[in-house]
């Protein structure tokens, strides 16, 4: 059954943080134990029937290799069907698109980074169509510059699957994805694949299931990025330019004076004309 | 012997709750309103310090990651805070406490605990926490 060898296989730890030394074949070989100690896959204990270590590390090798190969999903958004389980939403649908599916939907305003964000709880807002959401209790979707960027389903424990593994096998054929899942945080489940990735991990005995555009998701931290360094740059301006009340002489950065100032007398400005027109003068080591 | 969080319409004081998924906060907003909290949310760390200094709770539940600003940054900036410094703060995070535990704790919260988790834990860390 394919929801089977999918929990198999997820249920090995994630290359390459813990033991992955898991091909049936290669237990069949050698019958050994492995670990990784800093970076390296160590022998536990020597070989038993008599493979030669060569052949052994072949094996692992090749092990390893086609174990990478099987875990890869490059599927696109854009190639992601729609499905019964999302209940009518896709990443990249407009506000607008959301709106039409759920009219009572309110959006919140649109942060400086071009983020909005707006939530649907069927079993609390008496307003929702509950039965158009059946098995819901949260929906929540993030906007980036107007396109739905982020959705995040939190099924109740009457959703159909009930379970990580249940819901991964489920929603991998409902969506076509790929055998590629691997085990994320406590119990849960991660697929990435070329521009989105999945997770699922269960809360309050229901599945908590997200979708994530990832490019959206770098547009957004290089947005951040950007005005951080913005901020910066502003806030190390702003501290550019340092004064002596007693002696009312400003210095810029690099010239500072060969005594302290002390915190009393010290006033900063924003600019050089703003120091001037406070009557200061600039100091000569800084001209 | 520690007094028990009963349901009811008395205060029992103010949790604020930091999660970015609004399904956890309802949830543990439901729980904890009846348990006879008042409940303040933030969806990440930098809504969550803007939080704590306009609500002074008595016990902030903090989600480990999150954008913007994850739990444990918030914690670090929280703890500067005047007034905020002993506020209780639980880390609440879906990886194991073998591998989070202590980097909370080092971060200034001052417990632990693992999702998925049962009520009754919560509510022992609670009475633990709220004195």
């Amino acid at each position: 059954m394919t929801g089977d060898r999918r929990l198999g296989t997820a249920d090995r730890p994630s290359l390459p943080s813990a033991i992955v030394f898991d091909s049936p074949f290669v237990h069949a070989m050698t019958n050994e134990k492995w670990k990784m100690t800093n970076g390296k896959f160590v022998l536990q204990s020597s070989l038993s029937h008599g493979l030669p270590p060569l052949a052994a590390l072949l094996i692992l090798l090749c092990s390893i290799t086609s174990f990478a190969q099987e875990k890869k999903c490059t599927l696109k958004l854009a190639d992601l069907p729609a499905s019964p389980e999302l209940f009518g939403f896709q990443l990249g649908m407009t506000t607008e698109q959301a709106k039409s599916r759920v009219p009572q939907l309110k959006f919140g305003r649109v942060d400086s980074f071009g983020v909005s964000k707006t939530s649907i709880n069927p079993d609390f807002d008496p307003r929702i169509d509950k039965a158009s959401l059946n098995g819901v209790r949260t929906v929540s979707l993030d906007f980036l510059d107007g396109r739905l960027t982020s959705l995040w389903f939190g099924y109740d424990s009457t959703f159909k699957w009930a379970t990580v593994p249940d819901f991964v096998s489920g929603i991998s054929q409902s969506l076509h994805l790929p055998d590629a899942w691997r085990p994320w945080k406590i119990r849960g489940q991660q697929l990435s694949c070329a521009d989105f990735e999945m997770t699922v991990i269960i809360v309050a005995e229901g599945p908590s299931f997200r979708i994530n555009d990832q490019a959206a998701e770098g547009t957004i931290a290089a947005r951040r990025a950007a005005k951080e360094e913005q901020n910066s740059a502003a806030e190390a301006a702003a501290a550019e330019i340092i004064a002596d009340k007693q002696t009312r002489v400003y210095y810029l950065d690099g010239c500072l004076p060969a005594q302290e100032i002390k915190e009393a007398d010290r006033v900063a400005f924003n600019s050089k004309g703003e120091a001037e027109k406070a009557g200061y003068k600039l100091a000569k080591s800084c001209q | 012997m520690a007094a028990q969080l009963n349901d009811s319409n008395q205060s029992r004081g103010t949790i604020l709750v930091v999660d970015d998924f609004d399904d956890t906060r309802l949830l543990l907003r439901t729980w904890l309103q009846k348990k006879g909290f008042r409940v303040v949310e933030a969806e990440n760390g930098n809504r969550a310090i803007a939080a704590a200094e306009s609500s002074h709770p008595d016990l902030i539940i903090m989600d480990v990651e999150m954008p913007e600003l994850d739990g444990l940054a918030a914690t670090r900036k929280i703890r500067e805070l005047k007034g905020l410094a002993a506020v209780p703060i639980l880390a609440v995070s879906a990886y194991g406490a073998d591998q989070y535990r202590d980097h909370a704790l080092a971060a200034g919260c001052n417990e632990y605990l693992s999702t998925p988790f049962e009520p009754d834990e919560l509510e022992r860390l609670i009475r633990a926490l709220i004195k």
